[in-house]
């Protein structure tokens, strides 16, 4: 694939996505590099907090051992919201003997890490290099230009993230198409171990996810997140992007994070913390009918640049599918250069283990979810509803009247099962 | 807790050259202006003299959702010179 002193692969981005890529590569021998245009690995990345390993501990083999995770999840829940209350729905697994399927993360420390990893294998991060742009020749990608040098290799990857400015100047993405986003902001609340166990009621070490739907996002199609870290909470909220575009609410995005941490139900979980960052980040939200074709000749897509996210409204999920196709498209270099492949034939690799992996599997099993959850409903009607019930069932009035499932049933058919409540359970079963 | 607190708790080395260009024509002739409320650390402001959108570049979290939210496409945006822009601690 490369030939004299050119270097094997390129990964543009020192992400999970970037750094998995590097270090198969680099495990199989070849020269690679990763630019990073932060000042150090994960200088420049934010994530809500989740990492799903289970699916990746075959791939990522020695990768992650040892990684700084914050703590394994083993508490999750879903709280639709509304204006005065919130109806919960949790599930506790008993802490596994084994290793955690998955565990909240911090980006610096994460990243830092599999970055200091790769010197094991004899490759490294170069950091402050911002990619300007791509060099063509003979109809590939050949290398990138960084100011005014020109870096060859025999491959690059962009890891570049949800912005992926790479993607966008080879033609695979569309400029700026507004409805595959979601704006993510969020604080890391200092908090002390003993202080978040007692309030989840974990297990000591043990984490907790929760998931808000409702009024916390005013209607708008997006939610809440609260993930516990060993010593803070990461807390924050997306919001898909057209809908923001047409919104005309009286608040800025940062004053509904505000708000959400001042609904009684949440200040309660952060009382006492201190805020020590805040950050917001673009998530994509992608119709699978448009994700990228993952690359063009000698340029291969991985991780949020390619698109690789799911949110299925249980599960948010993005860094294990970034790692994993950073894996494999890492795999597709080295039998590139094993089998001096051309580097359409490479792409074509690499197109094939996606689709054979869990990373298109999953995305073409969710492919629906992105619409059935833009459903304006799901996140203003619907959540009012379940409080309004679960207010009748527990509640007893002046009057001495508890509701009756009876009535509940009448309730239901008048406000949820009408025509609309029929097409969008329709919608929901086919997700 | 106000945005300008929030955001100084960001490690943020501000270039004094912006990285974020707001088109004057075409930000004239919108009538969204979503930037002014979704920007989250709430750098974009109107001029009331100009009556145009003024960007505050050095506070800036460098998601990009102005560049992708702009109707008007008058936003230019680039990632900020190496050494710049904010450094996440935490992320």
């Amino acid at each position: 694939m490369s030939d004299g002193d050119e270097l094997d692969v390129i990964v543009v981005g020192a992400g999970p996505a970037g750094l998995a890529c590097a270090w198969e590569a680099a495990s199989n021998g070849l020269q690679v590099a990763v630019l990073e245009r932060g000042d150090v690995a994960g200088a420049k990345n934010l994530s809500g907090g989740r990492l799903y390993l289970e699916p990746l501990r075959e791939l990522c083999g020695s990768l992650l051992d040892g990684a700084p995770l914050e703590r394994p999840v083993t508490s999750e829940s879903i709280v639709l919201t509304d204006e005065t209350s919130s109806v919960s729905f949790r599930l506790d697994e008993n802490p596994a003997s084994g290793p955690p399927s998955s565990a909240t993360v911090l980006r610096a420390k994460l990243d830092a890490f599999l970055a200091d990893k790769l010197s094991e294998k004899d490759a490294m991060v170069l950091p402050q290099q911002r990619v300007d742009s791509l060099v063509r020749e003979n109809g590939r990608i050949a290398g990138v230009k960084v100011g005014s040098e020109e870096l060859r290799a025999g491959l690059v990857v962009a890891a570049d993230g949800a912005l992926s400015f790479l993607a966008e100047e080879t033609g695979l993405r569309a400029k700026r198409p507004v409805d595959q986003y979601a704006v993510g902001v969020k604080e890391v609340i200092e908090l002390d171990a003993a202080t978040i166990e007692q309030r989840f009621n974990l297990p000591a070490g043990q984490g907790a996810s929760r998931l808000y739907m409702g009024e916390i996002t005013k209607g708008l199609p997006g939610g809440g997140f609260l993930y516990t870290n060993a010593t803070s909470i990461s807390l924050g909220l997306v919001f898909q992007l057209p809908a923001v575009r047409e919104w005309r609410g009286e608040a800025h995005l940062w004053e509904l994070m505000e708000r959400f941490k001042e609904r009684p139900d949440v200040a309660s979980l952060i009382a006492g913390g201190r805020t020590v960052e805040y950050g917001a980040h673009l998530v994509p939200e992608p119709d699978l009918k448009r994700l990228p074709d993952p690359g063009v000749p000698g340029l291969l897509l991985v991780g949020d640049a390619a698109g690789f996210v799911l949110n299925t409204g249980t599960t948010v999920r993005g860094m294990d599918l970034a790692m994993a196709s950073g894996v494999l498209a890492g795999r597709s270099a080295v039998e590139a250069k094993r089998n001096t492949l051309e580097p359409a034939a490479c792409l074509a690799r690499y197109r094939v283990a996606l689709e054979t992996s869990f990373v298109m599997r999953e995305m073409r099993a969710h492919k629906r979810a992105h619409g059935v959850l833009s459903m304006p409903h799901l996140y203003g009607h619907y959540p009012r509803e379940v409080a309004t019930l679960a207010q009748g069932f527990f509640r007893v009035g002046a009057d001495g009247a508890n509701m009756t499932v009876r009535q509940a049933v009448r309730h239901l058919r008048k406000n949820v099962l009408g025509w609309r409540g029929y097409r969008d359970l329709l919608r929901f079963n086919r997700m | 807790m106000k945005v300008e607190e929030k955001v100084a708790l960001n490690a943020i080395k501000a270039h004094k050259e912006s990285h974020i260009v707001v088109n004057e024509e075409a930000c004239r002739a919108c009538d969204n202006r979503v930037c002014l409320s979704v920007c989250p650390a709430e750098l974009y402001s109107l001029d009331p003299d100009s009556g145009l959108v003024k960007i505050e570049h050095a506070g800036c979290l460098e998601c990009g959702t102005c560049l992708v939210v702009c109707p008007a496409g008058a936003v230019t945006w680039k990632y900020p010179e190496p050494g710049f822009g904010i450094r996440y601690r935490h992320g």
